[in-house]
């Protein structure tokens, strides 16, 4: 009788714990923009601690379906849910999706004249505490985690003072957005194609980066085209994207057979 | 209306009701002489001396007409911040303020124009610019039903230089204007000009700017910006620059734009968790600091972003 009884309760222990780990479930999500469906039928589970690459061909969806989950408005979902932490996102906002933990490392980091990095970040920072009804870090405190996080990515001391992304080098612009990853602490990061016009040295410092920030509590989805990213962002799962549908799951080999054999073995 | 008060700005403080000058009111300095002649009030800055005048209209009546003439005597500096204060509720006024800048002078005048929503004003500002000059110009119309803002210069002697920065915040149905002419009668002179309109809601925002370069103002530079923002889809601007140019040997140039807040900029401040309110508060910041940049303290800059909300 003892045994049934904690047998019974490791079971229901087990399922709490999956339950609790379980952080983004994307389920049969359709979307489109101006009247074209891009996503149709999206399924996807990311729990804590896992990075999961998606991969596919050009136009089949990977930035529709990271802007979806940021809550671009410009596109409609018609179909399907996305529960982040068991809550549905999809009536949110961008900016409060953000504030439940979601990042965009945008494709093309946008440069924003006259706003200082500073003001931009202290802004974001300030909503994200606001949101959780907590007290925002003190100005030194904030300015020593810029320091701190910036060195990380080795980017430059002026920093501050310069207005987001502009002047800055395609690489200066992918470690910028990979430095607001650090400075907001996102529970669920989506990288889009952050690798696409790195070279190797700044690929591995942004790699670096991602790594050292990657804890047991957060999660990763990468975006890419090329494999070579995945040797230093080590995937646990790889979804192939087609057509708006994720069509093949794999480990990090399948990454490596696409980079052989192209796509085509898995579409026909 | 308007909280700037004497404490911000050292120096005198001159007081106008209803376009008269009130003396028991003000507080002048020495170096400062006043008249009035034939309903015009003189404000004579002594050679070679440095003064700090705040001007203060207090409204009250309908359509007061204030004549101002400030002579500012040569080799002397002058910092002018006009303020306007409106007690009744419709109020319509005009001031006309003729300003000689002498030899080597410095001028800087400032007008913040913080009215009452019903108000209308009108003011015309004229400048001859002595060989040497400096003059520059902070034009902020911020509030008010119709604010009119007549802006001319002309340099007399050569190597004078003009700066002019104007700001613009129409709402609801407001309908503000800058109608400015730059005249160089004399080689060797400079001229920036910088406007900025933001219009909201369905206001109207004007600009129109005229750079004339005399047959015989040879290196003349002149440069002249004005770059709009639309906030609603009901708001407009009419932009009109200008350049008249009779001599060869110059350097001018004129650039006009009007959109809207970049959504893509938007889009990447939500993302970051930053609520578009917001957002669109720092790009409208961002949009205006060119021209509050400018300003001299830190006081007026901060008065100024307080008010640009």
């Amino acid at each position: 009788m003892q045994f049934a009884i904690n047998s019974i309760f490791a079971i229901k222990l087990q399922q709490n714990t999956k339950t609790q780990l379980r952080m983004l479930q994307i389920r049969n999500l359709h979307a489109s923009v101006q009247g074209k469906e891009i996503l149709k039928g999206v399924n996807l589970t990311v729990n804590k601690g896992e990075i999961h690459a998606i991969m596919g061909p050009n136009g089949s969806g990977k930035s529709t379906l990271s802007a979806v989950l940021a809550g671009r408005d410009v596109f409609e979902v018609s179909e399907g849910e996305i529960l982040f932490n068991g809550k549905d996102i999809l009536p949110l906002p961008a900016h409060e999706r953000a504030c439940e933990g979601i990042f965009l490392a945008f494709q093309y980091p946008v440069e924003i004249p006259g706003v200082s990095m500073t003001n931009f970040m202290k802004a974001a920072i300030d909503a994200k505490y606001a949101y959780r009804g907590e007290e925002a870090p003190s100005a030194s405190e904030f300015l020593k985690k810029m320091k701190a996080m910036r060195s990380m990515l080795g980017l430059p001391e002026k920093l501050n003072n310069r207005s987001v992304n502009e002047g800055f080098s395609g690489g200066e612009k992918k470690k910028n957005d990979i430095f607001q990853m650090a400075m907001l602490e996102p529970q669920l990061a989506i990288l889009d194609e952050t690798d696409s016009g790195l070279d190797i040295d700044a690929l591995r410092i942004v790699a670096d980066g991602v790594n050292q920030l990657k804890h047991a509590d957060n999660a990763y989805i990468v975006i890419t085209h090329y494999q070579r990213l995945l040797d230093y962002i080590v995937p646990n799962f790889v979804h192939i994207l087609y057509d708006g549908r994720i069509i093949k799951t794999g480990d990090k080999s399948l990454a490596l057979e696409l980079e052989e054999k192209g796509y085509d073995w898995l579409i026909q | 209306m308007t909280t700037i008060n004497s404490k911000q700005v050292q120096g005198s403080q001159l007081v106008f009701e209803n376009a008269t000058f009130a003396a028991q009111k003000s507080l002048v300095e020495n170096h400062i002489e006043i008249s009035v002649s034939e309903g015009v009030t003189i404000i004579s800055v002594s050679a070679h001396t440095k003064a700090h005048i705040h001007i203060l209209h207090n409204f009250h009546g309908t359509l007061p007409h204030t004549q101002i003439e400030i002579r500012i005597q040569s080799g002397a500096h002058a910092l002018i911040i006009e303020t306007y204060a409106v007690t009744e509720k419709l109020p319509k006024a005009n001031i006309t303020t003729n300003i000689a800048v002498g030899n080597g002078a410095h001028c800087e005048f400032i007008s913040l124009q913080h009215l009452s929503e019903g108000a209308q004003f009108a003011q015309t500002i004229s400048v001859q610019q002595s060989e040497n000059s400096h003059y520059t110009a902070h034009v902020y119309q911020i509030c008010g039903s119709i604010l009119h803002s007549k802006l001319g210069v002309e340099k007399i002697g050569t190597q004078a230089n003009t700066a002019i920065y104007g700001l613009s915040y129409p709402h609801r149905k407001e309908q503000f204007e800058f109608d400015t002419t730059v005249k160089h009668s004399c080689p060797d002179c400079e001229t920036a000009e910088n406007f900025k309109i933001i219009a909201a809601d369905h206001s109207v925002g004007i600009f129109g700017g005229m750079i004339y370069v005399a047959p015989h103002a040879v290196k003349t530079a002149a440069q002249q910006s004005n770059k709009n923002i639309l906030l609603s889809p009901n708001a407009r601007i009419f932009s009109k620059p200008q350049l008249e140019i009779y001599t060869d040997d110059v350097t001018c140039n004129h650039g006009s734009t009007t959109g809207q807040l970049n959504n893509d900029a938007l889009w990447y401040m939500q993302a970051r968790g930053i609520a578009p309110e917001t957002a669109k508060q720092l790009l409208i910041q961002a949009f205006v600091h060119e021209i509050t940049e400018k300003l001299p303290t830190q006081e007026l800059r901060d008065f100024v972003a307080a008010k640009v909300q």
